[in-house]
């Protein structure tokens, strides 16, 4: 594993989930994540609640205290990110695509698969999910699917899609993909 | 909204403008009481992102530290049936009936229940009452006795019930309650089994004692 300061170790993962490529950040405080006080899962804020998004090193702030603090960190890609300038059919593929990974709980779950079988020394009696805003989001919905993860820590999370979209936009998501606010 | 039974801590805000401190507001009302670690933390500036670096991730990795192993679920719970414990409410009497013979000759580890749950679509309230009333009806066939309180929650795909035990302590005779949350999935079997010497049970049984020393619940696809 690469060392990125005293204490903090990194290794980047990838595997790729029904087709689709995705990158696994392993950070822990030792060189081994077995050793770890336990695991959180966290998916990288940004998007929009209706597209997926990609680890970047902004993302970083967010990962370093609990690997500071003791755990090891598996920061995982979301389907369905959107590159810049996206077209209008790039973004209709990117909402399908996070649509079909179940708002990024796919994600969540492969991530998690990979670390356990990689790591198999982790404490499975505590792993976590945590994320800030939309990846609050994920890590909830990934909580009440996976009955792996065992508590879970959600910043700003946006709980309410329904709510927080105007009507416009809803009808913009509608009609931009038929039958995705029922899905919502 | 949906809700999540596991511990949950919350942060925001309040003056984040791009997501408002409601939506946590709503959520932790939502699932007040599933979990009695759950938290939910508001403060007043820092916005959408700082808060979070500058507050939110120190007092999570507090929050975390303090969770005691006894509030989170077992490591066994990758498995959909799981028993976890809940606030206590006020209490109530239960009968627990001695095991039957066929019961009994199963030895140690008795099998108290099989439940098998149909997969339904849990959509409308009429078959979320359906299914939580059918699981409640297995489940109390399977303990064998008269659980006079319990409560029910069916929340999106699935059915927790909640049922209270008054009892005697079985090593200091003392009444005690305990409180049980049983999540049902659709699509699963349960077997719910008890961990105790038959003689026992059934000893605590005419004294009209709950003192079981463990429940256990397997579960597979069905």
């Amino acid at each position: 594993m690469q060392r990125l300061e005293a204490g903090v170790f990194f290794r980047e993962h990838r595997l790729t989930r029904s087709g689709h490529s995705m990158r696994v950040w392993i950070y822990a405080p030792t060189t081994n994540p077995n050793k770890a006080k336990g695991l959180v899962l966290i998916a990288p804020a940004g998007s929009d609640c209706l597209t997926g998004n990609r680890l970047g090193k902004d993302s970083r702030p967010e990962h370093l205290p609990y690997v500071r603090a003791g755990y090891a960190v598996a920061a995982y890609d979301l389907d369905g990110a959107l590159p810049n300038k996206a077209t209008h059919s790039q973004r209709l593929a990117a909402m399908r695509a996070f649509r079909d990974a179940g708002a990024g709980v796919k994600n969540a779950r492969a991530a998690l698969d990979y670390v356990l079988k990689t790591y198999p020394g982790i404490d499975r009696d505590h792993i976590f999910a945590s994320g800030h805003s939309s990846a609050g989001t994920v890590a909830l919905l990934s909580a009440a699917r996976d009955l792996r993860i065992k508590a879970v820590v959600a910043f700003a999370p946006a709980t309410d899609l329904r709510a927080w979209l105007s009507k416009a936009e809803l009808a913009d998501v509608e009609k931009t993909l038929p039958g995705y606010g029922k899905w919502m | 909204m949906f809700v999540v039974q596991i511990p949950v801590f919350l942060f925001h805000a309040a003056d984040d403008k791009r997501i408002p401190p409601e939506h946590t507001g709503r959520f932790f009302f939502r699932n007040f009481g599933l979990h009695p670690a759950t938290r939910r933390v508001l403060v007043a500036s820092g916005g959408h992102y700082r808060a979070m670096i500058d507050q939110g991730i120190p007092k999570a990795i507090e929050w975390l530290s303090t969770l005691p192993k006894t509030v989170l679920p077992k490591h066994t719970i990758e498995l959909p049936g799981v028993w976890t414990d809940v606030p206590p409410s006020p209490p109530e009497m239960a009968r627990i009936s001695p095991l039957s013979k066929r019961q009994a000759k199963t030895g140690r580890h008795l099998v108290l229940s099989r439940i098998r749950l149909p997969k339904l679509d849990l959509s409308t309230a009429a078959a979320r009452h359906t299914f939580a009333n059918a699981a409640k009806a297995s489940l109390l066939r399977g303990v064998g006795g008269t659980l006079v309180k319990e409560r029910i929650h069916a929340p999106g795909d699935q059915v927790l019930i909640d049922f209270v035990f008054r009892a005697k302590d079985s090593r200091t005779g003392q009444p005690e309650t305990t409180i049980k949350r049983m999540v049902f999935i659709p699509g699963w079997s349960y077997a719910l089994s008890v961990v105790t010497p038959t003689a026992r049970y059934n000893e605590l049984a005419q004294q009209n004692w709950a003192s079981i020393d463990s429940f256990h619940v397997k579960a597979t696809k069905n």
